[in-house]
């Protein structure tokens, strides 16, 4: 939820008021606390506000300034009052009186209006900021639940760590290296384990492919090339692709790493990235 | 007692917070032109008589704009009513570090107007309504006696926003109106104009950036 710093293409969105509003509060609560954001943020309000420049002018009635002097404690009396002052007639001042009356009746009823309004204005400012908070804990929500994942993922490493090591120190286990014919920087081993029927394969330096291919490992047997699956390297180049032997085979004479179609190939057809002879490992004659 | 002759001027102060000479030492009116930001600084002294300016120098640009969002004359008095009195109770909800007084104004009264056309249901009245679009002629500018030069500043203003929205095609424009004056989100304008959403972001895009190069170009 939360937002980085925000471009100027957002902050035209918001201006002109696009943008739907949870985003446009994320917009406001970045800018609160950003002084480089809030002036990118007023240069696209000051350019909204000219839209409104471009309107054909328009007069409000007279009486909308007396309501304004009225509602602020500074308006004269009205006509009506100002009237009465001048007319002797004692008829005249009982009909303004009248008039007055029905004036006063008008304004508390106005009043009351006005401390409706207020009362609205009051409330919404109360909900806008139950909704600030609501976002908030959105945020820190979405915050846990990232930290929950990257913490699961560092234990889910962390046990695949453990177990390559196991392996490595296990007197079962084989270790063979597996040669690159053409990435020059890479590093490759196979870790063997057949009492476990567990392969391991560890490498660095193999680039993530973004050309919709994958990297597909085989062993030989006998002539004939059996998948052992696809692994994709991280975004560091490196890969620890751990998977089971078939049973039933007691050895191999290599096994190699392809790149093949997206999500692997029945056959063997890509080049070769590593080979590794197996032979010596897997034949104990 | 009215807004002109009330004689509360003495408190009057200029941007930078000196006081003024009293009203018989300073034709506040004729001789001198106050910025907004000075106006607004007395107000928060509660100089009856700036807030008078400033009513007098925006209550049409406040009142066009409420009225063409809310396409009611009489809901748009109300915003108006409530805009200047919120200037005059809360005048501190006015940074002048934050931008321009007229920008600040406006962005209330569309907000406020947006906030209400919501409250209403109104929205489909307005998009039938028509007369007051965006105005290529200029008709009707205010010329306040009182104020020649404020006046004629905004005026000026208002050709050059009239003549830069002159130069946007057409859908831009429209995509801007519909944003700003119905309060419309990408997704709502999408659907009413039939168009696809990245069509109307990007003309919304383009639109403000042209806008922001022809009033830089129009007022420079």
């Amino acid at each position: 939820m939360e937002i980085a710093h925000i471009n100027e293409e957002t902050a035209d969105e918001y201006a002109v008021g696009a943008l739907d509003p949870a985003l446009s509060r994320l917009v406001v609560l970045h800018g609160a606390d950003c002084h480089p954001c809030r002036a990118l943020i007023a240069r696209s309000e000051e350019t909204a506000a000219a839209l409104a420049l471009a309107l054909c002018s328009e007069s409000p009635s007279p009486r909308v300034r007396r309501r304004v002097q009225r509602e602020i404690g500074i308006g004269r009396p009205g006509v009506i009052v100002r009237v009465a002052r001048r007319v002797p007639a004692a008829a005249a001042v009982a009909s303004v009186a009248v008039a007055i009356v029905a004036l006063t009746g008008m304004v508390v009823m106005r009043d009351d209006l006005a401390a409706v309004q207020r009362s609205n204005a009051g409330l919404q400012v109360q909900v806008d900021e139950a909704l600030n908070q609501q976002i908030e804990i959105a945020t820190l929500q979405q915050r846990l639940s990232d930290e929950e994942l990257r913490t699961f993922e560092l234990a889910t490493a962390a046990r695949g760590d453990r177990e390559l090591l196991s392996t490595l120190l296990s007197d079962n286990s084989q270790v063979a290296t597996a040669f690159t014919p053409s990435l020059t920087n890479a590093l490759g081993v196979l870790v063997w384990d057949p009492t476990k029927s567990t392969l391991y394969f560890v490498a660095d330096g193999i680039y993530p492919r973004q050309d919709g291919r994958s990297y597909q490992i085989w062993v030989n047997e006998a002539g004939t090339f059996r998948s052992l699956g696809t692994f994709e390297p991280d975004d560091t180049g490196f890969v620890r692709y751990k998977t089971r032997l078939p049973e039933g085979i007691d050895g191999y004479q290599s096994a190699i790493v392809t790149l093949e179609r997206e999500g692997g190939a029945d056959t063997r057809t890509g080049p070769s990235v590593f080979v590794t002879d197996l032979s010596r490992l897997t034949d104990p004659e | 007692m009215s807004f002109r002759s009330n004689p509360e001027t003495s408190r009057l102060r200029s941007v930078d917070g000196m006081a003024v000479p009293p009203r018989a030492a300073l034709d506040l009116g004729a001789t001198v032109e106050w910025t907004d930001e000075a106006l607004m600084a007395a107000i928060a002294e509660q100089d009856v008589r700036a807030f008078a300016i400033i009513y007098d120098r925006y209550v049409d640009l406040v009142f066009s704009t409420a009225l063409r969002v809310l396409a009611s004359r009489e809901y748009a008095e109300d915003v108006v009513q409530e805009v200047f009195v919120r200037i005059w109770t809360r005048p501190e909800a006015y940074v002048p570090e934050r931008g321009r007084f007229m920008s600040w104004l406006i962005s209330v009264v569309r907000n406020r107007s947006v906030d209400e056309l919501r409250a209403q249901g109104r929205r489909r009245r307005r998009e039938v309504l028509t007369e007051n679009s965006l105005d290529d002629n200029g008709h009707n500018d205010p010329l306040d006696d009182e104020e020649p030069s404020a006046a004629a500043q905004l005026t000026e203003e208002r050709h050059c926003v009239r003549r830069a929205l002159h130069d946007l095609p057409i859908e831009q424009r429209r995509a801007l109106e519909l944003a700003y004056f119905a309060g419309l989100t990408h997704q709502e304008i999408a659907r009413t104009l039939h168009e696809p959403l990245g069509t109307i972001k990007t003309r919304i895009r383009r639109g403000m950036q042209k806008m922001r190069r022809a009033l830089a170009e129009e007022l420079a």
